[in-house]
């Protein structure tokens, strides 16, 4: 009989299009939606789970202990997309020095900050929603000139204290969930400095700063990342590439933008990691970005989640199209867990028998589960869709 | 350079994205003394053919928005020139996002391109309560009411904003135009918006319509 797999040889087998002895299902979740499920009837004791992981690296998240979460992976038998159940290496790619956190107004439940990262936002105090962006740090070509000061690669604080190549070449080796890297992408990156309503219009108003800022990015991610990639190369399973650049009606940038300021510097990015055998770079950005897939192809990224079914982005379509070329994750649609059983069944019968046999996807909702999804929904959607796959 | 050879380069300007030249020749048509009624007629041309280009899939939100920005430079190049007649308004919308919701990059975009078509917008910004939209329909008397909302965890509010109208007795003075990213017609109607959009083109050419009835 054949050795049982692990999570991470199977991830690695299915996203290169060969037979895997189980299938994989992977979710992402927030604590909004599992609170609202403890309400109706969540065992709590089966969701909390030790922050053991690395942790989140990348610049949306600043790196701090979290010695308890709330993760129904295990309770529900998915692999998750965020923490515990994959190894991140943990570089810090955000601004250093941070920026210092300060209160500028508290009222009613609002909270508004000057955040590490450097911009002005507004949080909620009282519940889980996007926060408000009232001021970005980079507006001009003089504040980018500052910011960038504190993109220094070789700040000794962009890896841990104790970090070693050989300790982290341990436990990748050793690890039995996929192991990755998170990076914002060029979009990601001039939207989180610039936010989009500045950024965007840059392109064509300031077109000398965009381009500074995307050269300059390029070099950063890779003179901070060689360490780690050159010593660990395909011990790193994937990367993460987060770009969020679409909306249901199209990207949020044109090929021609994309093709003079980005591709050129995600070429760069790319070549890096494939040279040290990272291959598997995988795109995380809602809405409709088809416009934009040749490019993206030509620049490397070989794989996507979650595929905005609202948007129009259908896995079927896109497999026939590209054929056993892109990578997929994710593309069922999350609003059909609101209609019932019926509904939930539609739509996993439609698409997964296809995009399982076709090999290089894996099955998810089309982004993180909403928490308007009720707890007996889902639980039918994943008694449904483990069937469906023979995951137990 | 004729006053009309200006403003149909302006115009172009605008059509090929080009900010540096629309920048040049709003300023060119300014110091040549060209009317600025003129010249803010060539701006918002050159906004709605960039938003034609849009709805054929030539250009992308980029382009959309990068127009947009152009038109608000040039406006505020154009203010001290402009008078009262010059900016004769074609009706009033009155815009936010709603309650619980904080995003507003396509609010902005949708005031940008009515501001571009001679509609008053008056814009009560993100996380609108029911009560905030129809006091400033009350006290502005406008006629279209714009509900953005990205999230589809805040859209219900959308349906909660139409109640609120209804009970206030202004729901048969006002037309209620609903968009954002989640947005789809099926729920639109289910609501009772007399329309609902995903772009901002198209939510102008609806309300530009309505005043037209």
């Amino acid at each position: 009989m054949a050795q049982k797999m692990t999570p991470r040889e199977r991830f690695k087998r299915i996203m290169n299009f060969q037979d895997s002895d189980k299938l994989l299902w992977m979710e992402d979740q927030i604590d909004t939606t599992t609170l609202r499920w403890i309400r109706e009837g969540l065992p709590l004791d089966q969701v909390i789970q030790s922050g053991y992981d690395l942790a989140y690296n990348g610049g949306l998240w600043i790196v701090f202990p979290t010695p308890y979460t709330l993760d129904t992976s295990k309770y529900f038998g998915f692999l998750n997309v965020g923490v515990p159940s994959r190894t991140t290496i943990t570089l810090d790619l955000c601004p250093l020095p941070r920026y210092p956190l300060r209160i500028i107004r508290e009222t009613g439940d609002r909270i508004l900050c000057r955040d590490p990262l450097g911009g002005k936002i507004e949080y909620s105090k009282t519940d889980y929603a996007m926060p408000h962006f009232h001021e970005f740090p980079i507006k001009k070509m003089k504040d980018w000139t500052e910011y960038k000061k504190r993109l220094d690669p070789s700040d000794p604080r962009r890896y841990p204290k104790d970090y070693s190549n050989e300790e982290y070449a341990r436990i990748f080796e050793e690890s039995t969930v996929p192991t990755l890297i998170v990076l914002n992408g060029f979009y990601g990156f001039g939207r989180g400095a610039m936010g989009t309503a500045a950024f965007i219009p840059a392109f064509y108003m300031d077109p000398e700063l965009v381009h500074d800022m995307m050269d300059s990015y390029a070099d950063f991610l890779i003179e901070t990342m060689r360490k780690a990639v050159e010593a660990l190369k395909s011990r790193i399973d994937y990367v993460i590439w987060w770009e969020d650049f679409a909306f249901g009606t199209g990207p949020n940038i044109s090929p021609k933008l994309f093709t003079e300021f980005i591709l050129p510097n995600l070429r760069k990015v790319t070549t890096f990691l494939k040279k040290n055998d990272i291959d598997l770079i995988i795109m995380d950005s809602d809405g409709d970005f088809r416009p934009l897939m040749p490019l993206l192809w030509e620049g490397g990224i070989n794989g996507t989640w979650p595929l905005e079914v609202n948007a129009g982005m259908d896995a079927i379509e896109l497999r026939r199209k590209y054929g056993r070329t892109w990578r997929f994750m994710g593309n069922i649609d999350k609003r059909e867990l609101l209609k019932g059983e019926e509904a939930i069944k539609r739509e996993i019968d439609r698409k997964i028998p296809y995009l399982v046999q076709e090999g290089g996807y894996i099955p998810g909702l089309d982004h993180t589960i909403p928490p308007d999804i009720p707890l007996e929904n889902f639980r039918f959607y994943a008694s449904y869709l483990k069937k469906i796959l023979e995951i137990d | 350079m004729s006053e009309e050879t200006l403003l149909s380069d302006l115009v172009s300007a605008f059509v090929q994205i080009d900010y540096p030249h629309v920048k040049q020749l709003t300023r060119k048509a300014i110091d040549a003394g060209i009317p600025a009624n003129e010249v803010l007629k060539a701006l918002q041309e050159g906004t709605i053919a960039v938003g034609r280009k849009y709805e054929e899939g030539d250009y992308f939100l980029s382009e959309l928005m990068a127009a947009g920005e152009f038109f608000k430079a040039g406006l505020e190049e154009l203010g001290p020139h402009l008078t009262k007649a010059d900016t004769h308004s074609v009706g009033t919308v009155v815009v936010g996002t709603v309650r619980g919701d904080l995003h507003d990059i396509g609010k902005n975009l949708f005031k940008t391109l009515l501001q571009s078509s001679g509609f008053t917008v008056e814009d009560l910004g993100v996380d609108v309560a029911p009560e905030q939209f129809l006091d400033r329909i009350r006290s502005t008397n406008a006629k279209i009411l714009a509900l953005s909302s990205l999230l589809t965890t805040t859209m219900e509010q959308m349906r909660i904003m139409i109640e609120e109208l209804r009970k206030s007795g202004l729901r048969d003075k006002v037309k209620v135009i609903i968009g954002g990213n989640a947005i789809t017609e099926e729920y639109g109607k289910e609501i009772g918006a007399d329309a609902a959009v995903r772009d901002s083109i198209h939510g102008v050419r609806i309300c530009t319509e309505w005043i037209k009835e």
